[in-house]
Parts: structure tokens; C-alpha cells; sequence
């Protein structure tokens, strides 16, 4: 191999071991003789030495939130420890952040209002798009009325309710917010108040669809924190708080 | 128990998230790519082979996340072509906070045009080949070398290092 053919690209492929075994080679034969060749090595070599020893920044407790609600479905680790006296409550995006993805998977947003129960599937009637039909599951009320947050629960009909937070309104009404996975694969997240004997959805958002992947992504859920910033429930009760209020009938 | 598919995307967050930053606009811009190529990443989890490097396949579909956002901002109107505005996209986006500037020598990566920043961040930093980032970026194998080679001089240059 002649001066000519020692580019510095080919130093640098040697460098950093990209050669073949008969390339390096030759580019070892011709290093001997060549001194600019031999300092255009040892360059190559430093920056990738300097380089290869950079660590990377540590994620952000806001992304670590947002992976984990990602992921948390999949994974059965425990969740990140939280502050003693708030009721550990999986958080989607709680940051206020706008999504650079469009909401793919926010299929209907519904401010519900008044007017309809959750214990009538009648009302809800069958052939209701899927957000609200899901939410006429009658084993909703019990788990609502009992399960604490952070726990899930199994529904007759195999739905599982994952409760999510408790409030209390300006009025001193109980209010729970809850993620619904149908045995279908479709999935609701919603907050209901407790109206005497009664559990009436103020609002619920129908997440992806998708039976493989049905996890609540955080852009879709941003209907929901925006509602939540506007409706004077405030935070979260904590753990002993929120025991009191379920023991209240 | 932990699904050993999640446990590798977490263990290659921080991975994502530097080369998120090294091509995005501003750190919030970095995690909400990370945070879509995580959503891209379980959803098209059957397409990955658990014999290859589970970095490159991440690092594909965070830029393929990437040139989706820039493509819709080229929509809006509003985004200059970072190839061709080095020195603008510097002045505009990296500006703030920490991110990538953990060490001098990564400082003097910042300020490398965004074309051979990122081919220095995924080879000499992520320790990925020459092939495989050829793949992730859709470029000849030759671009990948001509790319690295100009970054590697010039850093040597910002970082005192004489390369004659």
C-alpha cells in the first residue's frame, strides 16, 4: 500500500477497529513508515477515547413518570416510591407538557355531565361507542366504593378497574378517578363523583383500543388533566384521608 | 416479575434521550421524542430481534420519530432545514439547559454541524458500527465515514488536540 491510499478515512476505520483483518493489515505496514499517518492515528484515537468515556445526562424525574405510565402496564416492578402520606396513583403526563405526537389513540373525550349512571347498562345501551358502554360495567360502583388507590380490581365481567387517585370537591364530595381495561382490550379513563348512593361520571377518555397495547398514552390524557385543573378537585387525598372517605357511606 | 423487553428499553433511556438531544430543539422537545419512540417501540415490539443490538433499532425509530416531527413543522412552515442553518439551529436550540454539556469535550460535540454531530454521537459515543449507523440513518456507508472523519477532525481541533 502506497502513501496515497492512506486517507484519512481509512485511518480512521482502523482506529476504530472497522477494518478486516487483512485491511489493518496493510494499514499497519504503511503506519510504520508514515509519521503524518502515525498523528492522524493517535487524533482518531483520542477522540474516541474522550468520546467513549462521556456519559449520558440522567432522565428527568418528569420523563421517568411518563415512561413508567408507558410501561407500567407490562411490567410488574413495583412503582417508584412516593411521598408517605399521598396514595401512590399512576401519574400520566402530570406535568402540564404538549405532546410534540398528535393524540392518535384519544379516540372520544366526553364531558358527561349529568344524567347518566353508571349501575344502568339499559340507558347505556349496547351498541354505544365503546367509551361509554364500557363505563355501564355494573361492577364498577362496588370497586369505586371500596378499592383503595394504587389497587386494582377484577370485575365479574373481567374488566379490571385500576384506581387511580381520590379527591374531594368543593362540596365534600368524594370524586375517583380510575383507568377501566374492558376484557376486550378497549380502555377508559375516567373521574366519577359519589352522588348519594350513586357514582356519576364527570368525564371520561377512551385510550387506545388496541387489546396489545392498552395503556392510556400520556398526549391522550391531557383532556383530562386540563379538566381536572378546572374542575376544583385539587390533589390527590392521601392514603388516610382517602380510607375515611370509602369507609363513609 | 420484569418483562426483559421493557427492562432493555429502560436500561437505554438515557441513551435515547442523548441522541434526542442531540437532534431536537430543547430538552422538553428530547423527552417527548423519547417518550414517542418508547410508545413506537412497545407497539412494534414483535418486529424486533432479540438477537441484534436493541440500541439501533431504538435509535431508528427515534429518528424516524424525529423526521416525522420536522416533517410536520416543514408543514407548519415555521422550521428551517437543520442541515442547512448549523449555526442558526445552534443559536436556537441549544440554549438553557444542561443536556448535553457534561463534559468540554461534549460541549465541543454540540457545536458541530447537526450532520456530523450525529454520526460522532452514534459511533464514537453509542459504540454502534459504521453499518449500523448507515442503517439507522438511510445514508452509504462512504457519507457515514466522510461525516465522521470531518466531526472527529474538528473536534480535535475545539478540544486542542493537533491532528498533523
Amino acid at each position: 500500500m502506497d502513501q496515497t491510499e492512506m486517507t484519512d478515512e481509512l485511518i480512521m476505520a482502523y482506529a476504530d477497529g472497522e477494518l478486516t483483518a487483512d485491511q489493518a493489515a496493510r494499514v499497519e505496514e504503511a503506519l510504520k513508515t508514515d509519521q503524518s499517518a502515525q498523528r492522524k492515528l493517535a487524533m482518531f484515537r483520542e477522540t474516541a477515547d474522550q468520546l467513549k468515556a462521556a456519559t449520558a445526562p440522567p432522565i428527568p424525574d418528569d420523563l421517568a413518570r411518563r415512561i413508567d405510565a408507558l410501561i407500567g402496564d407490562k411490567d410488574d416492578e413495583p412503582a417508584p416510591a412516593e411521598a408517605d402520606n399521598v396514595v401512590p396513583f399512576r401519574r400520566f403526563g402530570r406535568s402540564g407538557f404538549v405532546p410534540t405526537a398528535i393524540a392518535a389513540c384519544l379516540a372520544l373525550a366526553i364531558g358527561l355531565g349529568t344524567g347518566y349512571s353508571l349501575n344502568l347498562p339499559d340507558q347505556a345501551g349496547e351498541g354505544s361507542p365503546f367509551g361509554v358502554a364500557a363505563l355501564a360495567d355494573p361492577g364498577i360502583e362496588g370497586a369505586l366504593a371500596s378499592t383503595p388507590s394504587g389497587e386494582s380490581s377484577v370485575l365479574s365481567s373481567g374488566a379490571t378497574l385500576n384506581l387511580i387517585a381520590s379527591f374531594m370537591d368543593e362540596a365534600g364530595v368524594l370524586c375517583r378517578e380510575f383507568d377501566y381495561e374492558g376484557a376486550n382490550g378497549h380502555s377508559v379513563v375516567s373521574v366519577a363523583c359519589r352522588d348519594g348512593g350513586q357514582w356519576q361520571p364527570k368525564i371520561a377518555i377512551a385510550a387506545s383500543g388496541d387489546a396489545a397495547n392498552h395503556y392510556a398514552p400520556a398526549s391522550s390524557l391531557d383532556a383530562l388533566e386540563a379538566w381536572l385543573k378546572s374542575s376544583g378537585l385539587g390533589d390527590p387525598l392521601g392514603a388516610e384521608d382517602e380510607l375515611q372517605h370509602l369507609a363513609v357511606r | 416479575m420484569t418483562d426483559p423487553f421493557c427492562g432493555l428499553l429502560i436500561e437505554k433511556l438515557p441513551n435515547l434521550r442523548r441522541y434526542a438531544l442531540s437532534l431536537c430543539r430543547s430538552g422538553d422537545q428530547a423527552d417527548d421524542l423519547v417518550q414517542s419512540t418508547v410508545e413506537r417501540a412497545l407497539k412494534a415490539r414483535s418486529s424486533f430481534d432479540p438477537a441484534s443490538k436493541i440500541e439501533a433499532w431504538l435509535f431508528r425509530i427515534l429518528r424516524n420519530a424525529w423526521i416525522d416531527i420536522i416533517r410536520k413543522n416543514k408543514v407548519r412552515g415555521h422550521e428551517l432545514e437543520y442541515d442547512d442553518a448549523p449555526e442558526i439551529a445552534d443559536s436556537v436550540c441549544h440554549q438553557g439547559d444542561a443536556r448535553l454539556m457534561v463534559s468540554s469535550v461534549m460541549a465541543a460535540v454540540e457545536r458541530l454541524p447537526e450532520g456530523q454531530r450525529e454520526v460522532l454521537l452514534l459511533v464514537s459515543v453509542e459504540g454502534l458500527s459504521y453499518a449500523e449507523v448507515a442503517e439507522i440513518l438511510d445514508v452509504p456507508m462512504g457519507t457515514i465515514m466522510s461525516r465522521l472523519c470531518r466531526a472527529r477532525r474538528a473536534l480535535a481541533t475545539k478540544i486542542g488536540l493537533s491532528s498533523e
